[in-house]
């Protein structure tokens, strides 16, 4: 199976601009006309987001964005199953993103304790609270100890930077299987 | 509350005696003892060269230092061998502390110490929570070395390895990560002695071969 990378969170946290991001061909997307006015964009992905990351040897690595909204909460775990590492994306500028992160830590959570994960909060700077920190404390209430980082997904280095995290982790859990 | 012990070095070289003090300064400090270095008088721990004419009076606590070819010592207590190296030193001190408090509580037998003692020489190394931006300050390889942490107890060697930053700044963020309580140290009973402080085998840097490719086709290695 070839290996595989997770983007998720919630709707218009970025998880299209982040694949396209790292992918060698423009993202597949399956975006379609945004009805939900509380999300504040045109089109929206109610299918997945799909790219790819060649690698020598004609290996590649797939990314894969989920969709945001809850109602598809149950393709979640599908999608991060054996993934070699899961990037949760929150977008502050939403009305509640701790709860955001809540969410997708509950729904995820079966897949989390083998899991690589990094979690992106995107659009601090014009949203400040809530900080890092608390996101920091959401993860620990929850029992879980990921990255957390201020990203803005349109810099291909804030990207690469929480794929760097993942593959920090994935590596050492290696160390420990191999050993 | 922690509690303030102290190493004294007997007949060792200058430049160990230099090193036990920089050593100190890096990990010198845990969640449950400040280590000073004391120059005359009574400590907890004493770091004796085993060629040393006498072995020191007082001492709680005795650590031979030897080269690496001398024989073990007869009396069975721990052995440091030449060059002495930082983390061995943070894992000896850690290693005290624990037998300093068990023996306070009169719960440890004291024929199980010398093995202790060997075990907690694996000292290994795991975050509790993820770091603030102080402590990161925005710099990649901290970030870097902080996420290697999250998955699983590394030692220092480990650590080192892994991540390709130098074994001083590993040892300087472990030190800093545990003056804020944001670390725990293990030391694995079941390892052999040397197992764990040692950089990974082949055999686990081939298992990370696809993400060596990912971070060399990403531009990250």
């Amino acid at each position: 199976m070839e290996p595989k990378i997770v983007f998720t969170g919630p709707p218009g946290a970025g998880k299209t601009t982040a694949i396209a991001a790292l992918s060698d061909t423009p993202p597949v997307v399956t975006d379609v006309a945004n009805h939900d006015v509380a999300l504040g964009k045109a089109r929206t992905t109610v299918g997945m987001d799909f790219g790819t990351v060649a690698l020598e040897g004609g290996e590649q690595v797939r990314l894969f964005g989920t969709p945001g909204q809850e109602r598809f909460d149950f393709l979640w775990p599908i999608l991060v199953k054996d993934a070699l590492g899961l990037a949760i994306l929150i977008d502050n500028s939403r009305p509640d993103p701790l709860t955001d992160l809540r969410l997708f830590l509950k729904s995820l959570a079966p897949t989390l304790p083998k899991m690589a994960c990094v979690i992106g909060v995107g659009r601090l700077e014009g949203h400040a609270r809530p900080g890092i920190e608390q996101f920091v404390d959401v993860l620990a209430a929850a029992g879980w100890m990921f990255p957390v980082l201020p990203v803005d997904v349109r810099k291909r280095e804030d990207v690469l930077m929480m794929v760097e995290l993942m593959l920090a982790q994935a590596e050492a859990k290696n160390l420990g299987e191999s050993q | 509350m922690k509690q303030a012990l102290r190493v004294r070095t007997e007949g060792l070289r200058k430049a160990e005696e230099l090193s036990i003090s920089v050593f100190l300064r890096f990990v010198g400090q845990s969640e449950k003892a400040t280590w000073s270095l004391s120059h005359s008088g009574e400590a907890e721990l004493v770091l004796q060269a085993l060629d040393a004419p006498a072995a020191p009076a007082g001492a709680a606590r005795l650590v031979w230092v030897a080269d690496p070819d001398a024989p073990a010592p007869a009396d069975g207590k721990t052995l440091l061998r030449r060059p002495l190296q930082v983390e061995v030193f943070g894992a000896l001190l850690r290693g005290h502390e624990e037998g300093i408090a068990a023996a306070a509580q009169a719960i440890q037998p004291r024929a199980a110490v010398p093995r202790q003692a060997a075990a907690e020489m694996q000292a290994t190394y795991r975050l509790t929570r993820w770091p603030g931006d102080d402590l990161l300050q925005n710099q990649r390889q901290r970030k870097i070395l902080a996420s290697f942490l999250i998955s699983r107890p590394l030692s220092v060697a480990q650590l080192t390895a892994l991540s390709g930053v130098g074994r001083e700044a590993c040892t300087a963020f472990l030190r800093e990560l545990a003056d804020r309580q944001l670390l725990e140290s293990r030391n694995p009973p079941a390892l052999a002695a040397g197992e764990a402080a040692s950089a990974p085998p082949p055999a686990a840097l081939a298992a990370g071969g696809l993400i060596g490719r990912l971070r060399k086709r990403l531009g990250l290695a």
